[in-house]
């Protein structure tokens, strides 16, 4: 990593599609050695800034550096020092865990050896070893998501970027891989950006948050400051904190009265 | 850590080899299973790379007998199509053999350009289209080099351009279906305009066999002079070189590869050398393509005609405002047309008929006894019915969940109770959408040859043949699901051998009580046709409660194959 400051940094980073503004001015930093959870609802633009962030996918407007280097400039020199896992997850079907473990280990440079050295504790730590040697076209989707995982962790990345990274993996493995990126955090500096819209998630793993709603950022720090942003009491659920911030209205009040009212009686 | 052009091409064969591989796993089967297959596959490869071989020697041998013009000649047009079928191997099998070296997977690991775009052209040259071409190329070297074979080095330096051209040619279609990957309707445009040219070829090769035998309806742009010639041809080195096909496809980049071969046999040195030099300028710009799109998909091109809209009005509409049934059969309705596969079967439609009938036009009706014409149209139009019921059925109804509900399965599986609104629904849509597609065949076919009187015939066993082989259909459905790769346009392998037996099964009873008096007794229709009737109807209603039980106890296995790639 080179000698910036912050691990993500963007400035008015925008993308649209056609007519479709997923991500809209972004300026966003995020420091080196932190979990940082990007909240937002469904279709609120965090993939896709994920995507633009690890160099897949190009900016309209804009620019992005990730570990002091300019994703659109600079692509491999991002890479290199990422793991992702993405949206798609991108898995080859006709692999193994294990084989696209090993893939993904040299393509990133690693030698065969150390990348067969790594492979069964990452498999232990998610679980896998039993399934390892099934083609991933018969796995889970929890167990997608955990070999998606093992490869963005084979090559030990400054950064780790994560779409919706705990999504149908179950509890046990989550805790296991919470504590593994905590100490990874803790003790390498390696820094966490992920994307999810599990508030208790964020709540209680992030260091930082940022809340993206409509493409836009509509809030970014830890919890407290955002608490405060919402001008909310400092016990309050983040879910109340998003809801505030992003200004959404739960629609309880109009319309729905059929639904939440005590049936009429007949 | 950081890879080296030679490290990441090391890597990307590595990952060929084990996709490669893969062909040989089982998924689900036990060990021994793996055994029994890869003993099979040895097999397979001991008959198979001898063949390829084959192939070669015998192209060898072929060239070394013609003239060296006409040689010449047949590696131009040999070539051309090796190219054209190279142009649509991505779309015809390829994917479904052996998964896709799909540069998108790579995208957002440290791999360098240049690693992308050596490997994936390299890594193109390695599937099985490339396993056949070399030998074939091999033997086009040796078949010419026998008429000259001082000139053998620069042949084979000629057929370096050729292979890098072939190669060049697929991967570039695959850059295309990357593009285009995320838009469905382009997808199953570019397949149909893919797998067109096949069918084309079906129907043209029966017109050369009709103009063959009558030379005096030859089209009216082909020279008679040369039509004469070639009435005078002796052997195939004549026809080759009276046609000289070479004079059209050296406009194209096959033949000029061909040329920069084989032109030094035919005597042009200077201009063989010249395409030799073309050649290699082609590739050349080929390969600048190919990193120019690789360079914009890495950086997230698309090719899109926009989002897709679909029309929430018409027919669906009015079927939605009615109960249950009218639900399903709006759903079955809407889900069946926004599906490609049974669009690419519109397609299919109207190619293969024409295919089937151009044949009739060759058959000498005046010679024929009076009233044959019409039995000829019934044999026809009956080959057409049955093609089409199997057709539509194998692919649909046989898998009707695996096809088109799929993930809409799990929607079905949740909320209904009663399973025979939802088989009588999805049969119903099916037998529309079966019968109005052969029905609108079987009215043209009749147009085309006048034996109106046979339609009515052939649309009633149309009908009675939907109706008695539906449930056979719907119990292979039920009983034998898989998930359909809709990807590529290409259908699963696996396929369900229960709709071949439903075919076996359903046909003949309705066969026989109609075809039987009416090619051996006609008044006898009056009795058979109500009974094929009764017996259609019959056996659809009398399988209809214990399919759907059937339905209802494995809808949790129906649901896991429909749904898991």
């Amino acid at each position: 990593m080179n000698d910036s400051p912050y691990a993500i940094q963007t400035q008015s980073l925008t993308r649209r599609f056609d007519e479709v503004v997923a991500v809209n001015q972004l300026n966003l930093t995020v420091p080196r050695g932190v979990i940082f959870g990007f909240l937002g609802p469904n279709g609120a633009g965090k993939s896709t800034t994920i995507n633009m962030l690890i160099g897949v996918l190009p900016p309209t407007q804009g620019k992005a550096w990730v570990a002091g280097f300019d994703v659109r400039e600079q692509p491999i020199e991002v890479k290199r020092r990422i793991g992702v896992v993405p949206e798609s997850l991108g898995l080859y079907q006709r692999l193994t865990a294990v084989e696209q473990i090993e893939l993904v280990g040299r393509l990133h440079g690693l030698r065969v050896p150390e990348i067969r050295a790594r492979i069964p504790a990452l498999l232990d730590l998610l679980e896998l070893g039993d399934k390892a040697d099934k083609m991933i076209l018969d796995y889970s989707q929890g167990m997608l998501k955990k070999t998606a995982l093992a490869c963005a962790l084979i090559h030990a990345p400054d950064i780790l970027f994560m779409d919706e990274p705990f999504e149908s993996v179950d509890p046990i493995s989550t805790k296991a891989i919470k504590a593994v990126l905590r100490d990874m955090v803790r003790q390498r500096g390696t820094t966490v950006f992920f994307s999810t819209h599990v508030m208790e998630l964020a709540e209680r793993f992030c260091d930082q948050v940022g809340i993206i709603h409509q493409g836009k950022l509509a809030a970014v720090g830890d919890i407290p400051t955002l608490r405060a942003q919402a001008e909310l009491p400092p016990d309050a659920p983040l879910e109340d904190v998003f809801v505030r911030l992003v200004g959404a209205e739960t629609g309880a009040e109009s319309g729905l009265n059929w639904l939440t009212n005590a049936p009429a009686q007949s | 850590m950081h890879s080296s052009l030679f490290t990441e091409l090391k890597t990307l064969f590595w990952l060929q080899g084990k996709l490669t591989l893969a062909i040989f796993r089982s998924r689900r089967a036990a060990d021994w299973f793996w055994l029994l297959r890869l003993g099979l596959t040895l097999l397979q490869a001991l008959f198979t790379f001898p063949f390829f071989l084959l192939m070669g020697v015998g192209v060898a041998v072929g060239l070394a007998l013609l003239s060296p013009r006409a040689a010449f000649e047949a590696v131009v047009l040999g070539n051309t199509f090796m190219t054209v079928f190279w142009l649509m191997a991505p779309s015809m099998y390829s994917s479904q053999l052996m998964e896709r070296f799909e540069m998108s997977r790579l995208f957002p690991h440290p791999i360098s350009f240049r690693g992308m775009v050596l490997g994936s052209t390299l890594m193109a040259a390695l599937n099985m289209t490339g396993l056949w071409t070399f030998p074939i190329l091999a033997g086009e070297v040796v078949g010419l080099a026998w008429h000259k074979p001082l000139v053998a080095p620069l042949i084979a330096l000629g057929a370096l351009p050729a292979f890098v051209l072939f190669t060049l040619a697929g991967r570039l279609m695959d850059d295309f279906f990357d593009l285009i990957a995320s838009d469905r309707r382009l997808r199953t445009l570019a397949i149909f305009l893919l797998t067109a040219p096949f069918m084309f070829l079906w129907v043209g090769q029966y017109y050369l066999q009709y103009i063959s035998d009558n030379f005096e309806k030859l089209p009216a742009f082909i020279d008679p002079a040369l039509a004469m010639q070639l009435q005078q041809a002796q052997g195939p080195s004549d026809v080759l070189e009276i046609v000289r096909l070479s004079r059209f496809l050296l406009w194209l980049p096959p033949g000029w590869v061909s040329a920069g071969m084989g032109m030094v046999v035919a005597d042009s040195w200077v201009t063989g050398l010249l395409f030799l030099l073309l050649s290699f300028a082609t590739i050349g710009g080929l390969l600048w393509l190919h990193a120019h799109v690789t360079r914009r998909l890495m950086e997230g091109a698309a090719l899109t005609v926009g989002v897709e809209r679909v029309r929430t009005r018409g027919l669906g509409f009015v079927f939605s405002r009615a109960p249950v049934f009218w639900t399903l059969v709006a759903k079955d309705w809407r889900h069946l047309w926004r599906n490609p596969l049974p669009r690419r079967m519109v397609f299919a439609t109207v190619l293969v008929p024409a295919a089937m009938a151009f044949p009739l036009i060759n058959i000498p009706t005046e010679e024929l006894p009076p009233g044959w014409d019409q039995y000829m149209t019934v044999v026809f139009g009956l080959i057409m019915v049955f093609m089409f019921n199997m057709m539509f059925n194998i692919a649909l109804t046989g898998n009707y969940f695996g096809a088109i509900d799929r993930e809409g399965f799990g929607t079905l599986a949740a909320a209904v109770a009663d399973w025979r609104p939802v088989l009588l629904a999805a049969n119903g849509v099916m037998a529309v959408f079966t019968g109005a597609l052969s029905g609108l065949v079987l009215t043209v076919l009749t147009l085309l040859t006048g034996a109106w009187a046979a339609l009515p015939l052939l649309l009633y066993i149309l009908l009675a043949l939907q109706v008695s082989t539906t449930p056979v259909y719907t119990f292979a459905a039920i009983w034998g699901p898989y998930r359909m790769e809709m990807k590529y346009g290409m259908q699963n392998r696996q396929g369900n051998i229960w709709s071949f037996l439903a075919w076996i099964l359903g046909t003949p009873p309705v066969a026989l009580l109609i075809l039987l008096p009416y090619f051996l007794w006609k008044p006898g229709l009056w009795i058979t046709l109500p009974l094929s009737a009764l017996y259609s109807v019959g056996l659809y209603w009398l399988t209809l409660k214990p399919l759907a039980k059937l339905l209802r106890n494995r809808q949790h296995i129906v649901l896991e194959r429909v749904t898991k790639d």
